[in-house]
């Protein structure tokens, strides 16, 4: 008896000095320093300048080290006695208080690429329609900027759009509206014996190259299992890497970048004048799994479930195919898809992987809820089983309609191995024959034992300002910042070589290929480069006190 | 005896309403599940028509009522995350869970005992430091730490087990087993080629598994044993002539065994709603990476559907070693 109540005092006492603990950290005591906009005039600097930065707990592929970025950036600010305090939320909370809250002076986040066009990246952040519930969370609006962006979505040609975007970054990089800070890299490994494989940087997997020395078998592990291997209602890379190689859209990309290819499709759309009606021929004798024939009806039925079903539940459905306003078939090989108003990106959107694959019309009807567990497509691979949360089995299609690439394997196996340096144990024992997701702290391991690839992922990693509101709605107070975060030693001291420092605020590859077509160079339209003494200056005039 | 279990059953209900109220007001204010669900795409719009199907805009104590009503009838919702009922994923992930459960606590229960008596009958020598050493560093390791140790012993350097999973990917694609019971399945049909490359996946999850209880219940076995021999009845029924095999399992373990059954089956209450560490680091498709997943998603139904299935199943855990008492100790009564 004596003892129970001696364990419960003790119990007690331990709860006690938690909640104590708990109550002294989430209070941090006001500062009698607040920023405040100077006056006019002051000579002396005299305030120390301090803001709250939100960050997130959580490891993304474009910033792998979760919130010790943001202590990497309050160390890189100290240095020029900058305060920050920084606020680390999981990830769906950080989301909630950047995005609805509006909480912080500035906040982290990054961006993984959907359809690879350069408008996926601008328009998006950028864009002054995308501030109230979208993801212009800096709040930012420049009615230049803006014109810029519509002009480029409603141009086809490529030149014209390249030139506004730079034009944009040029203009955004002048408001320092971002600090971009890297590109993550993506890794993949294979054993010894696997050819074919590469990485694409949409993160699109591409199977049918894929052979292995000694057997007709590929299996990949991964860290998580498919959610749903319906195209139409799916987001995350586990699921649409299995559903990338059961299904095909009407476009894809080339292997190297986000250029767009026809697939299903036969050539290039035609696009009328004013940019509105594609014109779009199919290839024809083209099966679905189960022997339906793929034709124009078959396409006007996949597109039109994404525009009048239950599109609350599809995360991609308005992104892709928002502004569509009718598709018809004419014929059996031929599709008219009218857009409401002259969308450039559209082409894009449809060589994603998500949303856009045609979908077997016969199976969708017959399998109801079911068919995200029954996949029906045009693909290389046919569904074959799924053990949730063990495996996904898919085998070759035997009547596979691409003569130039058959694929190599019969079987394709997805097998989850949740722990990452496990995956790693794996590949180098050959117990699977390729992995994905690597730590940054297994890619020395894995080159050692199994072939390591890698490539800059079509992400970005950044940190936005408040550009509407004290303090931040300063534009040089912006600048000053920009200029006294040193990104390149930043990066390398938090990634070593996993990531690579941003300049411009769109992925590297886009950059070149803009460039290419503009004949412009040195990453027009850069954020300001590192520039302490610039920034320490533009503080002192601002009436701050720098170290 | 009847209406004393009938009385315990009934204390479910507000054991059940108390936890699920918790857990309903634990993501209420900590996520909005339009975010969870649209991820960063949703338009405005669209979260507004998906808080309106998922009646979020009702208030709250009427979308717990509504929860509730449905989750009378057996049906626990729709997962966020994978749109598919919530009963039928956990009916789907016991079976790998229970499997587990079983075999781990088998060992723990054969294993932890006879370490236990073999101290207790041969105190403060050699044996029992060696073992009650172990036993304390078998308690204080994290199960991660040792699950990761062990493959990296028996897969990675010595290559006798898998590393990871249920099953072999190509055996698994070959085997299409009518239940989720791999094991008992492969047992009761003679697959013995599906039957050792299960044993061989499940041997390592199981022992580290059972790591930890087994350490308790040794410690816990030697302590109660202890004190047991000394009693005057275990010296009446030595100076009787009887053998000390049965003196010691038949008089003093079964005297002992109040103490050892509690932790017996509190613990397998606790790890019958799946073992959230060891299951994730080997792969294991039951119930504990059900729930990690359910919680990294921020998946309410799913989350809410799983706390409900170990609340209930810890309450009977506790029903049961209640019941078992007044097998053990016929001084005990229920009325």
């Amino acid at each position: 008896m004596r003892r129970t109540r001696r364990s419960f005092a003790l119990v007690l006492t331990a709860i006690l000095l938690l909640a104590l603990a708990l109550a002294g950290c989430s209070k941090p005591k006001e500062t009698e320093t607040k920023p405040t906009t100077p006056d006019a005039g002051t000579t002396q600097p005299t305030k120390q300048f301090e803001f709250t930065l939100m960050a997130y707990t959580r490891d993304r592929p474009y910033n792998t080290v979760k919130e010790r970025l943001a202590e990497g950036i309050q160390q890189e600010l100290l240095k020029a006695g900058i305060k920050v305090n920084v606020k680390a939320l999981p990830w769906a909370e950080h989301l909630e208080a950047v995005r609805v809250k509006q909480e912080g002076d500035a906040f982290l986040l990054g961006w993984i690429g959907d359809n690879g066009d350069v408008d996926n990246f601008l328009y998006t952040f950028f864009h002054s329609s995308q501030t109230d519930g979208g993801l212009n969370n800096a709040n930012y609006k420049n009615p230049k900027v803006d014109e810029l962006l519509i002009k480029a979505q409603q141009t086809a040609d490529p030149k014209a759009r390249a030139e506004a975007y730079l034009e944009v970054q040029k203009l955004i990089s002048e408001d320092a509206v971002w600090i971009p800070i890297s590109y993550g890299n993506d890794y993949m490994a294979h054993t010894k014996k696997v050819s074919g494989m590469y990485i694409h940087p949409t993160g699109m997997l591409d199977l049918r190259k894929v052979a292995v020395e000694g057997k007709k078998e590929f299996i990949f592990g991964r860290g998580g299992d498919s959610i749903a291997l319906d195209p139409a209602v799916i987001e995350d890379g586990a699921s649409s890497q299995v559903v990338q190689q059961i299904y095909e859209g009407l476009y894809t990309y080339k292997p190297e970048n986000t250029d767009v290819i026809p697939q299903l499709a036969d050539g290039l759309p035609q696009i009328s004048a004013d940019g509105k009606v594609y014109t779009i021929n199919l290839k024809k004798d083209i099966k679905f799994h189960d022997g339906t024939p793929f034709n124009a009806e078959a396409v006007k039925y996949s597109i039109e479930r994404l525009m009048k079903g239950k599109t609350e539940e599809m995360p991609y459905a308005s992104f892709t195919f928002g502004a569509v306003e009718k598709i018809e078939a004419k014929g059996d090989y031929q599709v008219v898809i009218t857009l409401k108003e002259p969308v450039a990106p559209f082409l894009a959107n449809l060589a994603m992987g998500l949303a856009s694959p045609i979908v077997s019309p016969t199976a969708h009807q017959k399998y109801g809820d079911k068919f995200a567990e029954n996949p029906v497509g045009t693909g290389p691979f046919v569904f074959k089983s799924w053990a949730k949360d063990q495996q996904i089995v898919l085998e070759k299609n035997p009547n596979y309609w691409n003569k130039d690439a058959q694929p190599k394997v019969d079987t394709v196996i997805f097998k989850v191995i949740k722990e990452g340096s496990l995956r790693v144990d794996a590949v180098i024992k050959g117990e699977v024959d390729a992995i994905d997701g690597i730590a940054p702290a297994d890619v020395k391991r894995v080159g050692a034992g199994a072939v390591l690839m890698q490539k800059e992922g079509m992400n970005i990693s950044y940190m936005g300002f408040r550009t509407d509101r004290p303090p931040f709605d300063n534009k040089e107070l912006r600048q000053a910042i920009v200029q006294l975060v040193d990104r390149n030693a930043m990066v390398k001291a938090l990634y070593q070589e996993t990531a690579t420092p941003a300049t411009t605020y769109v992925p590297p590859f886009m950059q070149k290929s803009m460039e290419a077509l503009t004949g412009k160079s040195g990453n027009y339209g850069q954020a300001l480069p590192y520039n302490a003494a610039k920034g320490k200056e533009l503080m002192a005039k601002l009436g701050y006190i720098t170290k | 005896m009847t209406r004393y279990i009938a009385k315990r059953l009934l204390q479910l209900i507000p054991v059940l309403l108390g936890i699920t109220l918790l857990v309903f007001l634990i993501f209420h204010f900590t996520s909005d599940p339009t975010q969870v669900i649209l991820g960063l795409h949703g338009s405005e719009d669209q979260r507004e028509a998906l808080r309106e199907s998922l009646g979020l805009n009702d208030p709250l104590l009427v979308q717990y009522a509504r929860y509730l009503g449905h989750a009378v009838q057996g049906d626990l919702g729709d997962s966020w995350m994978r749109k598919t009922p919530v009963s039928a994923e956990i009916a789907q992930k016991f079976p790998h869970t229970v499997e587990l459960t079983v075999i781990a606590m088998t060992i723990t229960v054969v294993l932890g005992i006879l370490v236990g008596v073999i101290s207790a009958v041969k105190p403060y020598t050699l044996l029992d430091y060696l073992s009650m050493t172990a036993a304390l560093l078998a308690v204080s390791i994290p199960v991660f730490v040792l699950g990761l140790f062990f493959i990296s012993i028996f897969s990675v350097k010595l290559g006798w087990l898998p590393i990871n999973g249920r099953m072999s990917a190509a055996l698994l694609n070959e085997f299409h087993p009518p239940t989720n019971f791999y094991l008992t399945y492969a047992f009761f049909t003679g697959k013995w080629a599906y039957f050792w490359d299960l044993a061989k996946h499940i041997m390592m999850p199981a022992v580290v598994l059972a790591g930890a209880t087994t350490a308790l219940l040794a410690r816990m076995t030697r302590a109660t044993m202890l004190e047991v021999v000394r009693q005057d009845y275990i010296r009446t029924a030595k100076a009787k002539g009887l053998s000390q095999r049965v003196v010691i399992f038949k008089h003093a373990l079964k005297n002992a065994m109040i103490p050892i059954i509690t932790v017996i089956g509190l613990q397998f209450g606790g790890l019958l709603g799946g073992a959230l560490l060891t299951e994730s680091v080997f792969t294991w498709p039951g119930l504990g990476t059900l729930t990690i997943s359910a919680v990294e998603a921020q998946d309410l139904p799913l989350v809410q559907g799983v706390v409900i299935l170990v609340a209930t199943l810890f309450v009977l855990a506790n029903l049961v070693v209640d019941v078992m008492y007044a097998f053990f100790d016929p001084r005990i009564k229920y009325a």
